[in-house]
Parts: C-alpha cells; structure tokens; sequence
C-alpha cells in the first residue's frame, strides 16, 4: 500500500525516517583533518592568486632584470629603493606617524560629550594638508629620477610588485587617514548630517592598483566613494525639480544584532541649453611622463572639446614650472583649430607648479564669465597632483580660485591620472572646496568614456549646489546609529541650515548612496511591515539657476524581517552593503576595528562569501566583476597582516 | 573539554581545540552534507568549506549558543555558495538500498531517494538541514540569512514539490504495472 503523504507532517515524518535511514552508513573519511589543517588557514581562492602573482612576476619582473641591462636594473632597483622607504627615513617617520592616529580607538558607543570630540565642520585641517604634501616632496625626485632613467617597459605602471612586501605600496602616493565615524547612542545624538558625494576616485584607484598587482592602501579608502561608485538603479523622480529620495532596511551580514540601513538619493535628469564657458588647465611637467598619463590627459581633453557644443567656449592653458603661454588659447569655439592643436601638444616637461596654471586658468575663466554671463563656467584641472613648485596645499592654491561670485561660481573640476607618485589628497581637496568634483582616470578609454558627449552633458548641467543631508533617527525605534564612510562630509548639525561653499555640487541626473549600520531595540527586530519608520532624512541645496534653497523630507521606513541574503533583498542592495563594509572595515587596517587585523580579515572572508552569493543576478556585470577581484585582493592583504594566531604555548 | 571550552581556546588560535570540535562534528556534518549533495566528493568540499568558514569566523562565536547550529549555519552557507559555483552539482543522492529490491520499506526508501533527487538543490537542502540536522525555522532563518516567513515558505514549497514527484511515481508506477 502506498504510503500517506497528504500532510505537511506526514510528509516530514516520512522524511526523517528516511534521513534516519540512510544517514549511519555514512562516516566522514578518516583523512579529513589531515587534509583541512594544511588550508586552515588559507583564504579561499588564494592558491590561485598567488599563482597568478607569481606568474606575472615571472612573466615581467625577472626577464627585465636578466635582459634589460644595467639601466633598467638599476631603475627598477631605484623604485623599489624608494618604495621600501629605504635611504628616506624622514618619510618612514611620517608615515608612522599617520599610523598612530589610527589606533584612536573608534566603533564604540559613545556619549554625546564624545561626539562632540570628533571634528565637525571639516575634518580636514590646513596644517595636517600641509605635513602629507611635505612629506610628496620628500619622496617624490627619487621616483621621478627612476623614471626618467628606466626604458618604459621598466618603468610602466604595469609593472608587477617587486618581491619585497614593501614594495607593494604604490611608491610615493600621498594620502590621508580620515577616522572612522563613531557608533552613536540614538539616545544621545539622534542627528547625522552630512554633505552628499558623487566622486568615485578612491575605488577607480584601488581597482586600478589591484590591477597592477599593488596592494590598496587603507589610507586611501574613502568608503563614499566606493559606495557610489556603483549604480543602484533608483527610480527617477517624479518632479523635475527635486530628488527621489528612497530607503531600505536590510539585516547586517557581519553583525547579528544589527542592520544596515541605506539612503539614496536620485537627482533628476534636467535638459539644459545654458551655455558653457570651459578653461582646460593642463599639468604638462615631468611626472606626467610617467606610465600614459599625457595620453589619458590628452584624450580626456580632447574628448571633452569633442563633446562641447557650437554654443559653448574653450581655453587651454599649459602648465610646468611656468605657465608656457605659447601654448595658451583664449576662450574660442570647440571646433577652432588652435583649440585641438594646443591640446595635441601636450607633451610632459620640467616641474609642477599648479598654482600657475590655476592663476592663468581662473583669469581666463572670468573674463569669459564677464563676456558670457548667462554661461556656466568650469575650470577643468587635469594633473597627477604632484605640485612641487610654489604652494603644495589645496588651500594656498585654492588662494587663487576663491571664487565670491556665489550666483554663477567658477566650478573646478580635477582629474586624476596615474597610479604611483600620486597626490590623492590634493586633487580631492581642490574640487571639494572648489564647487567641483574629483574624478580618476586610469586608461585613455576611459577618459573617453567619462566625457563622452552624453555623460558630458549630465555631468556639466549642475542640478544642485551645497547639497547636504540630516537624517533624525527616532530614538524608540533606532538604538544605536553609525555611518559608513563620509568622514570628511559629516558636518555639525548646526551647518545644515547654512548654505555653505564645500558642499557638494551635484550634477543632473546624479545619484548619491549612504549606509548606516543601526542596531534596532528588540521591539522592532523581525518585524515584517513594511513601513517601519526609522526616522526621518531631509536633503537641502541651493538650485544653481536662481540661487533659491530648496528643501525636501521623506520618513526612512524599511522592513527589519529582511535577511541579507534573501531572495526578496535587491541585489544591488546586497552589492552595495558588501561594498561598503568591505571599504569601512578594510580603511581601519593595520589596527583594525573591533576584532582588530584579525577580524578584518574575517570580515572580507565571509563578504566574500556574500559576493560570490550574487554572481548569479550580478555576475554579468563589469562592476561585479571588478569588484570581486578587489575585494579579492583586500582579503589578501588583511590575511597577510593578520592570519590567525598560532597557540602560543602558554595557558591562559 | 566542553563544547565552549573548545572555541573559547579556538578564539586564541588553539588549532587542536578546534581539531577536537571536528572530530566530534565531522560525522554529522559529513552525513548531512551528503544528504545535501548525494555526491562523495561535494560533500568533502562542503564540510572542508564549511569547517575553515567557521574557524575563520571563530570569533563571531556568541557564548552560550550550542556549537551544531553554529556549525550548520556554515554548512548550509556553503551548500549556497557550492551551488553558485557549480550549478551543475545536483546529482542524485546515492545510498545503500538498491533499485529494485523488493522489501517494503526499501522500496520505499528507493522512492524517496529518486523523488528528492527531483528537487531543486535549494529544496533538498533546506529539507535536510530542517528534517535532518533539526535546525529549527528561526535557526534556519539565520543560516540562509532570510526572514522566518520565507523559510516557511521555502520549506513548504519543498515539500509540495516531494509530494508532487512522489505522487507522480506513484502513478507512473501504477501505469507500469498495469502494462
């Protein structure tokens, strides 16, 4: 008789008898230690890398040495001489030095009392500027002199990461370590403000550096900007005006009593036939011979006059140590031959003085903006940052492009190239503080994709100025609150009713991403509705048109039943929480947050984990892609820091 | 030693400790994960996987919680993240009983075999992880990082598709002894 399976219980029943069944015969095979204990303690997919690694070095690093000659040898050594920091103590000092304030203990709750500690308004000062563009010039003539003796195919960018673990720093690379926000008692501080971001430089770096085989320096790690370096595919907004501002609740990955919480912002697309007044500012000095960066400069600058209009005006001016006024154009229509024939004379020579070419650059920007006043006016700003000549802070260069005209501000854009002897600081400052934003390029096509006419278009239409957010967290629902990243955009609760110059423009059509990690009280915890209200995010920003405020407020509402590897979760949600806990907890090595190095590592094991859970929605994406292999190399690195702890031997 | 004296010296890097939690462990994470996978070697992958995940996120431990869960909860990540890698991997679920065997309750057993080999991975897992390795819905909701309202559903899902296949042989068996 056939058995009865018409109930769910029976069903079960019927089950477990046949597990039971089936299950004793079975024993683990008596090799299984002895096999797992060899790979305890090896990040998956490691083997493979490392092979890869090796390979490569094979490949490129020793065939230079045994065929390339005394020159190419002695370069390659140079590099690495100065890459390990040998014979420059002073940089070793420096660097130990922005170390040490990492080990300021951040990630645990604080009183307000505490809070008011963390630097608001702008994290960054002018002095701490100042000591990291020092501390460029110390180690840059080295690097430049190697270059400048080595074949390209010593000296290319491509090349691997010398054997030394030293060496896998990119050399002579100037960035600052911002501290982590804290995590804040709701009942203490339920305010966090903010301006919004839309630059994406620190990720293009890192992936870039992955590429080549560098490690990616914490210290470079902005986690905005590797959030919105992604596309979550917010819904446009209904008005043409305003924002579509959305949030989700989503259960935390690495954390059980937690969640992450994430706010987006959607700038509408605005059509816009305001003409444009552009000045190309072009650093033409030695370093820019380095690896292709005149090439990505040049096409950057030549895909932008592609793209530019009948309507629309553009001057270039060249800078080394001087402005080289030979080269120098005056505003002229895109399609005038003087136009593409100075850019196409770019070529890499002398030292850097960015200042002088900003001075040129924002005389030549205003006398436009005095001619064409219905104009929008964008100073473009193409460099590797490395200014040695004259002022080397953004502030004392910003000196010269203060800008009073708050109804139709000159906006400076920069853009980065190259991947070693690179100031990151300086060229991220410069845009921030000068209505601008900050964008990387690491390849010629990409240069062309950035400024194609269609991006072009949205990114030089400005939809906002001074954006910034507060999100109130409600206190009975929201115990604990931090933010992910950001730490040089939070500002003091008290500037958000102030229209204020540092913050963010935002561009038509721009989105902007943020994650917070909360702790929910245990009322809230697995409750399915989907309204759960959180709190409340209010956005305001100056509309560049009319120089009106404007203001928006939405709830954040969210459903905090969601698993964070559930079906019903957005990928692109799940992809951009991986990413930004992956930058936040990776930005706090070599100390570490919470666990310390060791729990870092763990941390980029099992959102690894998570990643590899999403190849099947997001595996055909390039961004997927790129982003595994990054975060692929970060585990690496965190494993290398920090593997688990061998027995010591000791009792306890 | 305990349980939680165990991944209290594991937590200090004391890999004999954590040799000792495999060994009381690996059995039954191996028996599960061949219920889960029907395949020798999967299943090796599985519990290899699953025991260097959890000795990595040893520090994650919460004091006071049963080791098994714990231990599941990675294999079942494991079994999601084996399937991502390698879709092809549902095989049918071998065992001791032969096809044709005429005892009763064999037979039976034979059935069951074939019918859960019908299913989705996703589907014989989360069966084998419930009605097997008792990991409870709120235990289970935590492993598969979903709500408790989607693993009941995924759970009764599963066994509607069982039912479904077992009934379908049944008939198909009836068809055949009729011919």
């Amino acid at each position: 008789m056939a058995p009865n399976y018409s109930t769910d219980e029976s069903l079960g029943d019927a089950l477990r008898e046949y597990f039971a069944a089936e299950a004793p015969s079975l024993r683990a095979p008596s090799n299984l230690w002895d096999s797992l204990e060899g790979r305890l303690e090896e990040p998956r997919r490691m083997p493979r890398l490392r092979r890869k690694v090796l390979a490569a070095a094979s490949r490129y690093w020793f065939p230079t040495l045994a065929t390339g000659g005394a020159v190419a040898a002695g370069a390659v050594l140079a590099v690495w001489a100065t890459t390990a920091n040998l014979g420059e103590p002073q940089v070793v000092e420096k660097i130990v030095t922005q170390e040490v304030i990492k080990e300021v203990p951040v990630e645990t709750v604080v009183t307000r009392e505490v809070i008011k500690e963390v630097p608001v308004e702008t994290v960054v000062t002018k002095e701490v500027i100042k000591e990291v563009a020092v501390e460029k010039i110390v180690a840059r003539p080295r690097t430049e002199e190697a270059a400048m003796m080595a074949p390209p195919s010593a000296t290319a960018a491509a090349t691997p990461a010398p054997p030394a673990p030293a060496a896998a720093r990119p050399p002579a690379t100037t960035f600052q370590d911002n501290r982590r926000q804290p995590v804040v008692a709701t009942a203490d501080d339920a305010v966090s403000t903010f301006s919004l971001d839309t630059d994406r430089t620190s990720y293009q770096l890192a992936l870039n550096w992955a590429r080549q085989g560098y490690d990616i320096e914490p210290d470079s790690v902005r986690a905005e900007e590797w959030i919105n370096a992604f596309n979550y595919q917010y819904a446009q907004p209904a008005d043409a005006w305003g924002f579509a501002i959305t949030s989700d609740v989503v259960a935390h990955p690495l954390d059980e009593r937690k969640h992450l919480a994430r706010i987006g912002f959607q700038a509408a697309e605005v059509p816009d036939d305001r003409p444009l007044n552009v000045t190309l500012v072009l650093d033409a000095s030695g370093s820019m011979r380095d690896g292709n960066r005149v090439d990505i400069a040049r096409a950057a600058a030549e895909t932008i006059r592609q793209s530019l209009r009948p309507q629309d005006r553009v001057a270039v001016v060249h800078f080394t140590t001087e402005v080289i006024h030979d080269l120098t154009v005056n505003h002229r229509p895109p399609d005038d031959s003087a136009v593409w024939r100075s850019i196409r004379r770019l070529e890499p020579h002398g030292s850097t003085n960015v200042q002088a070419g900003l001075n040129l650059g924002v005389r030549l920007a205003n006398q436009a903006r005095l001619e064409r006043p219905s104009a929008y006016n964008y100073v473009i700003l193409m460099s590797d940052g490395v200014a040695n000549v004259d002022a080397t802070n953004p502030f004392a260069i910003l000196e010269s492009a203060y800008d009073r005209n708050a109804g139709n501000p000159l906006r400076l854009i920069t853009v980065g190239v190259g991947i070693t002897n690179y100031n990151d600081v300086l060229l991220e400052q410069l845009a921030q503080h000068g209505n601008g934003w900050y964008r990387y390029l690491d390849t010629t096509d990409q240069a062309q994709r950035t400024f194609s006419r269609a991006n072009w278009l949205a990114l030089s239409t400005p939809f906002a100025d001074q954006t910034r957010a507060q999100v109130t967290w409600d206190p009975d629902v929201v115990k604990s609150w931090r933010i992910i990243g950001y730490e040089n955009r939070v500002t003091s609760d008290a500037s958000f009713a102030e229209d204020r110059k540092e913050f963010a423009e935002l561009p038509s059509g721009a989105a902007t991403t943020v994650f917070y990690e909360i702790e929910l009280h245990d009322r809230h915890r697995g409750r399915s509705a989907q309204d759960l209200k959180l709190g409340r995010v209010e956005l305001r920003w100056v509309v560049p048109e009319t120089g009106q405020s404007r203001s928006q407020q939405v709830e954040v509402t969210g459903r905090s039943n969601l698993g964070f590897g559930s079906y019903e979760a957005d990928p692109l949600l799940r992809l951009g929480g991986i990413v930004a806990l992956a930058a936040d907890r990776y930005s706090s090595l070599p100390r570490g947050a919470d666990y310390g190095a060791a729990g870092v590592s763990t941390d980029l094991a099992i959102l690894q984990e998570e990643l590899r859970a999403l190849a099947g929605p997001l595996g055909g994406l390039d961004a997927y892609r790129d982003f595994s292999f990054v975060l692929e190399r970060m585990a690496e690195r965190a494993y290398t820091q920090a593997p688990p702890r061998s027995p010591s031997g000791y009792s306890r | 030693m305990t349980d939680e004296q165990a991944v209290l010296r594991c937590q200090d890097g004391d890999r004999e400790a954590f040799h000792h939690l495999v060994e009381r462990y690996q059995d039954l994470l191996y028996r599960t994960a061949m219920l889960m996978t029907g395949s020798r070697a999967l299943a090796e992958e599985l519990v290899q996987g699953a025991l260097r995940s959890a000795w990595r996120g040893i520090h994650g431990f919460q004091h006071g919680c049963p080791v098994k869960p714990w231990l599941m909860r990675y294999l079942a990540r494991e079994g999601v993240s084996q399937r991502r890698r390698r879709p092809a991997a549902g095989v049918v679920p071998s065992g001791p009983g032969q096809p044709d065997d005429p005892d009763e309750a064999q037979h039976e057993r034979q059935e069951m075999r074939q019918a859960l080999a019908g299913l989705d991975a996703d589907q014989r897992h989360i069966l084998v992880l419930h009605y097997f390795a008792d990991l409870t819905v709120p235990q289970l909701a935590k492993a598969l990082d979903a709500g408790e309202d989607a693993v009941n559903t995924r759970l009764s899902r599963a066994l509607g598709h069982l039912r479904e296949r077992l009934e379908a042989q049944g008939a198909q068996e009836v068809a055949n002894d009729g011919s």
